[in-house]
């Protein structure tokens, strides 16, 4: 995807859910970032964005691969870059395991844009 | 003198001419006097004799008088036959000098032979009628009568009374003198032998009185007695007869008298058992303790019939077309006859309140009962029975189990029964019933919903943040130098799809935990069936289990309550998850599928890649608190089957073609003569 400002970092977004999806585009683009999203990990794997991306925000719960598995899979590929995890549901146990797997931050959704602004500064330090 | 009687006299010379006519004979022949004294008497009425008249002739001379039947012609030209005794008077010499002939009419031609033909039918009939006859000879009786009288006796009733030996005696004097084959057959098994038995071994003590009472009426000159009394057979038996006896004034002065006998042993025992069978009949009607009416369907049968010659045939299709058919047919079906207890039970004042058409009991705005009745009445049923409404005549409204009984013999007489029997406290329980099932439903509804509260909240989640960062993106391209109102116009039109969203899952979960009570309306099976698994979306999303549909075109729809058989479904799907969850199988699969068996109705089934249940687990799983999970409560299956029982279907569990289980149930379809607005 080409972009009007080449300085600015590329976010990749990973989520089954449409809407949020969109939003979460539009979100990242007004907060001066470009950003591309994905319906599912295996779409987000296949496509180039998985090397040119500063930083990928992924749902954990998705039908096929999950976030989870999508952050084992690209540790397994050696891609470093970092990984925010975000999730509608709440048990406690999903956060350990998302942070076990290697992820900067796990939202919960619904989730404050300051929130997520801060966590990708946190990702692209 | 001569004159005086009615009898024709009549005069002649011997050789024949007429020396006087009396006015009798003028009546009996139509000549005037003028015409007949001096003419030839076989010229004027031209007669022919029975024997060649010279034989008469010599029969006159030798016996001075004859006798017997001449046909003669009268003044009017017909032909007479008259009966007459001629007597010869001689002079001094000893000579014949004149012949005194009297006649009268025995009647035309045509009448004699009739007479002759009724004694011969009189003698037949005595022999050939079925029933017995006796010619008795009484003249002893008379003389023991007459004894008595002599004996200052003047009460013989008192008499007979005070001495049945005496009527006895009557008995034992009375001579048979003849019996036809009937009574030989009646009261002798046939041996006419056995006949040879003084009269009194024909009546026994208990009839003594009837036999006085015949030698009564004898003597107070009635021409005949009858009465039902019991008389012995040779044999001994005892037995009904029909007694008779005739007192013809001819066959008294011969000291004759004869008697009819008629067994009537067989018309009173089939009167007896018609008694009884009516007295039971009316006691069964009276004191049953369920209200009966006797119907006047004549009424009805006529409209039957009128209708038949219309050609109608789909009746229901005719009422339908014209309702005015009820209300005369109600006004043509009259209560005749009603019980003790359906007096009270309609509300009358009195037995004759409640006679009159039926249209009074049945409510203006529910005929549905009397219509159904009506249509199985045109199809000749004998018998039909439903569960209806009927208002009473002080104004209540009552619950029945109404049965029409009309069997074609009562329905040629133009009758019919109606039992009522009140259900009004059953209808009450099943609907507490009704109310506590809805209530169980309720609360597994409820207890559902609490096993998805993390699938719910993810569900309810996904909208609301996309809703946010929209919202926080939206203020961001705002707060810029140049703000990019194109792009937020779509991130504002995107906020309001997911706020529509969210309100969606919202209400779906309010349907699912409101206590409402059913309404039945015709639905979609196949649209119930999507909106069952969306609610389980995301459940099923969580726990890796992928889900597909299967369902039958051209579905036809049932009739429920949507929100309890879409949280049937849902139960089974729930189920189906955990059944695969609680194993490792590496396909975790379910597979939701709407048919349409022949035999069935519609029918749902939800195939599962679970362990299965096993075959002796089957019949008890839809028992109330049987459970195979270790958490569980054992009311999901329970309720599921009340649920669907009340819609009329079935539910049960074989297996699946997954590998697991598949529960399934089945539904009448709504076309199935129910429609929406029909339903009690």
């Amino acid at each position: 995807m080409p972009n009007q400002a080449d300085l600015a970092p590329h976010i990749s977004v990973v989520d089954d859910d449409e809407s949020l999806r969109l939003a979460l585009v539009s979100l990242l683009r007004s907060l001066g970032f470009t950003a591309s999203g994905f319906g599912s990990a295996e779409e987000f794997l296949d496509s180039p964005d998985m090397t040119s991306s500063a930083c990928l925000i992924t749902d954990i719960h998705m039908p096929g691969m999950n976030g989870i598995e999508l952050k084992h899979k690209m540790t397994h590929l050696r891609a470093a870059l970092p990984v925010i995890m975000i999730t509608a549901r709440s048990e406690p146990e999903l956060r350990e395991k998302a942070l076990a797997s290697g992820a900067v931050c796990v939202l919960m959704k619904p989730f404050d844009a300051e929130k997520l602004a801060s966590c990708i500064g946190q990702a692209l330090e | 003198m001569l004159d005086f009687v009615h009898e024709s006299i009549l005069m002649r010379t011997p050789d024949g001419r007429i020396t006087h006519w009396s006015q009798g004979s003028q009546a009996l022949y139509g000549w005037p006097k003028e015409n007949a004294v001096g003419a030839l008497v076989d010229d004027l009425l031209s007669s022919t004799y029975p024997l060649p008249i010279a034989e008469i002739e010599k029969q006159l001379n030798r016996n001075e008088k004859w006798e017997g039947e001449i046909r003669r012609v009268i003044a009017r030209g017909e032909s007479l036959v008259v009966y007459t005794r001629w007597a010869l008077q001689r002079d001094a010499a000893g000579l014949p000098a004149r012949i005194v002939e009297s006649a009268f009419a025995v009647g035309s031609v045509g009448q004699a032979e009739a007479l002759r033909a009724s004694e011969y039918r009189y003698r037949n009939l005595f022999q050939a009628m079925a029933a017995s006859f006796w010619e008795i000879d009484f003249t002893p009786v008379g003389a023991m009568l007459r004894e008595l009288r002599a004996e200052g006796v003047t009460d013989f009733a008192a008499y007979f009374r005070k001495h049945p030996e005496f009527v006895r005696e009557m008995m034992r004097v009375s001579r048979i003198i003849d019996v036809n084959d009937q009574t030989v057959a009646l009261f002798a098994d046939g041996d006419r032998s056995k006949m040879n038995l003084p009269l009194d071994a024909f009546w026994p003590d208990e009839s003594i009185h009837v036999y006085a009472e015949s030698v009564l009426a004898a003597i107070s000159r009635q021409p005949n007695y009858s009465t039902e009394t019991k008389l012995r057979k040779t044999n001994g038996e005892i037995f009904d007869g029909l007694f008779t006896a005739c007192f013809p004034l001819e066959s008294i002065a011969k000291g004759t008298l004869l008697v009819g006998v008629i067994d009537i042993s067989e018309r009173k025992r089939a009167f007896a058992e018609l008694g009884r069978s009516e007295a039971r009949y009316r006691n069964l009607f009276n004191s049953m303790g369920i209200t009966c009416y006797q119907l006047d369907i004549s009424g009805v049968i006529r409209i039957y019939a009128r209708l038949k010659a219309e050609g109608v045939t789909d009746i229901a299709e005719h009422i339908h077309k014209n309702p005015g058919l009820i209300t005369e047919a109600m006004q043509a079906t009259i209560v005749t006859d009603v019980n003790e207890p359906g007096i009270a039970f309609v509300g009358a004042k009195d037995y004759a309140e409640v006679l009159g058409p039926v249209s009074r009991f049945w409510p203006a705005d529910d005929p549905e009962g009397f219509r159904q009745a009506f249509i199985a009445g045109y199809k000749s049923d004998a018998r039909f029975e439903t569960e209806t409404s009927q208002q009473t005549l002080d104004g209540r409204r009552l619950d029945v189990l109404f049965t029409f009984v009309s069997p074609p013999a009562m329905r040629e007489a133009g009758l019919a029964l109606v039992s009522l029997i009140d259900i009004s406290e059953r209808k009450n329980a099943q609907k507490a019933l009704e109310k506590l099932q809805n209530e169980f439903a309720h609360a597994s509804r409820i207890s559902m919903l609490g096993e998805l509260t993390a699938s719910l909240a993810h569900e309810v989640n996904q909208p609301l943040a996309a809703i946010s960062a929209n919202g926080a993106a939206g203020l961001r391209w705002l707060d810029r130098p140049n703000p990019d109102t194109a792009e937020v116009t779509t991130l504002m039109r995107r906020m309001a799809a997911d706020a529509q969203r969210a309100a969606e899952i919202i209400s779906r979960i309010r349907l699912m935990a409101s206590p409402q009570t059913p309404e039945k309306a015709v639905i979609s099976i196949g649209s119930l069936l999507q909106e069952a698994l969306l609610f389980l979306r995301h459940e099923m999303q969580a726990r890796g289990v992928s889900v597909t549909t299967e369902l039958e075109s051209d579905l036809p729809g049932v009739l429920g309550d949507r929100t309890q058989l879409q949280q049937v479904v849902v139960n089974l799907a729930m189920n189906a998850i955990q059944a695969i969850t609680s194993t490792q199988t590496p396909h975790r699969l379910i597979k939701v599928s709407c048919t349409l068996p022949d035999d069935r109705g519609i029918q749902v089934s939800v195939d599962d890649s679970g362990p299965g249940v096993a075959e002796n687990q089957r019949a008890r799983l839809f028992d109330s608190f049987y459970t195979t999970k270790p958490d569980g409560m054992g009311m999901g299956l329970p309720i599921c089957r009340s649920i669907i029982e009340h819609h009329g279907g079935t539910i049960w569990v074989e297996d699946g073609s997954l590998g697991g289980a598949r529960f399934c149930f089945s539904l009448p379809p709504a076309s199935a003569g129910i429609t929406s607005g029909n339903h009690t």
